[in-house]
C-alpha cells in the first residue's frame, strides 16, 4: 500500500498522538511549570468543564520566564485562546497540513464536544513517515560515512 | 554477482571485502530504496535542507542573557561555544526543564551549567535519511550541521518534515469535501 493512501484513509489517531494534559484555566504559571517538568510535556491543555479554552506551550513559557512576568498570574491571562484543533476524524494528510500551513508544533484533537483527546507532533508525524520508510530510515549505520573512497582510509 | 564499485572486479554476493583492492564491500548489502520518497530520502542530503546559520553564545553567558536572545529572536535553540568549539546546545526545552521556577534564582548563572553538552551532530554531506534516524531515535528536534568537524548550520525536524510534506502531493491538496473539526 502506498503512503499517500493511508495518509489519505488513516485518522489523526495513528500519528501517535500523546494523551492531553488538561488544567484549569485558574492554575497558576507557577504551578503549570511544575507540572510540564515533572510530566516532562512540552504542552497542557487549559479546559473549563472539560471543554478546550486554551493551550499554553513551552514557548509561553519561554515567553513569561525571558520578560519576568509573576509566577502567580493565572494561565487564562497568559494562554493562547481558542488554538487551532483537528477534529478526532480527519485524516493524517489534513493534520499535516494544517501543521505545515499554520507552522504548528502540536495540534490538540477534539472531539464532537470539543474536548480533547489527545495531542498530535511534529515528532509523532516524522514516527508515523518513518514507519512507511523503515528500510532506510532504521537501517542507517552510526557514522554517515562508514566507506573511505581510498585505500589510506580519510 | 556483485561488482566492485572501487575497481569493477566481479565479487560474489555477500563478500565482505574485495579480493582485488580489498575495500569493504559492505554497503552492497545496504537496503535498496523502493519508492520515490525513499529515494530522495537517501540520495538528498543535508545541506539541500538549507541549514539555518545557527545562533551561537559563549559558555559564560548568563542565563538570563540566553533566554532574551531565543525569545527576542525566535528562536528553539542556540549553539554554545568555548573557544570556537561547539561545547553544547541549550533549547528552551532546557529553560523548562532545568531553568523552571528557579529561574529567578538562577539567571547569573553561565549557560554552561545548562546546556545539554556535546550534543549529537550531522556532516552537511550525509543522507537526509541519516538525519532522519538520528533526530527520530535520539528524539531530537534539532540537530547542529558540521563541514569538516567545523559548525556550519542547523537543521530542525520542521526542517524534515517540510521536506517530506513537500514531496507527498496528497498532502499539499488534501480533498476539500472530508470532514473538518468543528
Amino acid at each position: 500500500m502506498d503512503i499517500r493512501d493511508n495518509l489519505t484513509s488513516e485518522t489523526v489517531e495513528h500519528a501517535y498522538p500523546t494523551p492531553p494534559l488538561a488544567v484549569h484555566p485558574q492554575t497558576t504559571v507557577r504551578q503549570a511549570l511544575e507540572l510540564m517538568k515533572a510530566e516532562h510535556a512540552s504542552c497542557l491543555l487549559v479546559c473549563q468543564q472539560g471543554r478546550l479554552e486554551g493551550i499554553f506551550t513551552e514557548r509561553d513559557a519561554l515567553r513569561l520566564l525571558a520578560s519576568d512576568a509573576d509566577l502567580d498570574t493565572p494561565l487564562e491571562r497568559v494562554m493562547v485562546r481558542q488554538p487551532s484543533t483537528v477534529h478526532r476524524t480527519v485524516t493524517v494528510a489534513e493534520a499535516m497540513q494544517k501543521m505545515t500551513s499554520g507552522g504548528y508544533r502540536r495540534l490538540p484533537i477534539v472531539d464532537e464536544q470539543h474536548r480533547p483527546t489527545g495531542l498530535v507532533s511534529v515528532k509523532g508525524m516524522i514516527r508515523y513517515l518513518c514507519e512507511h520508510f523503515p528500510r532506510v530510515v532504521y537501517n542507517q549505520p552510526t557514522v554517515a560515512h562508514p566507506i573511505t573512497h581510498q585505500r589510506e582510509g580519510p | 554477482m556483485v561488482l566492485c564499485p572501487f575497481c569493477g572486479a566481479e565479487e560474489i554476493d555477500g563478500a565482505d571485502v574485495c579480493q582485488q583492492c580489498q575495500q569493504p564491500l559492505d554497503d552492497l548489502t545496504d537496503p535498496q530504496p523502493s519508492t520515490d520518497l525513499e529515494r530522495f530520502l537517501v540520495r538528498d542530503k543535508v545541506y539541500m535542507l538549507e541549514p539555518r546559520k545557527p545562533v551561537t553564545v559563549a559558555a559564560h553567558t548568563p542565563v538570563a542573557n540566553v533566554l532574551r536572545t531565543l525569545y527576542d529572536r525566535r528562536l528553539g535553540c542556540v549553539m554554545v561555544l568555548e573557544d570556537e568549539e561547539l561545547v553544547g546546545i541549550f533549547s528552551e526545552r532546557d529553560a523548562l526543564l532545568r531553568l523552571n521556577t528557579d529561574y529567578a534564582a538562577l539567571r547569573h548563572r553561565p549557560i554552561a551549567e545548562f546546556m545539554t553538552p556535546s550534543p549529537e551532530t550531522v556532516e552537511s554531506d550525509a543522507s537526509i535519511a541519516f538525519a532522519l534516524h538520528k533526530m527520530d531515535v535520539g528524539g531530537y528536534r534539532h540537530l547542529p550541521v558540521t563541514a569538516d568537524g567545523k559548525l556550519v548550520g542547523l537543521i530542525s525536524i520542521r526542517d524534515i518534515f517540510r521536506y517530506i510534506t513537500d514531496r507527498l502531493p496528497g498532502v499539499q491538496q488534501p480533498p476539500a469535501a472530508a470532514g473538518q473539526g468543528p
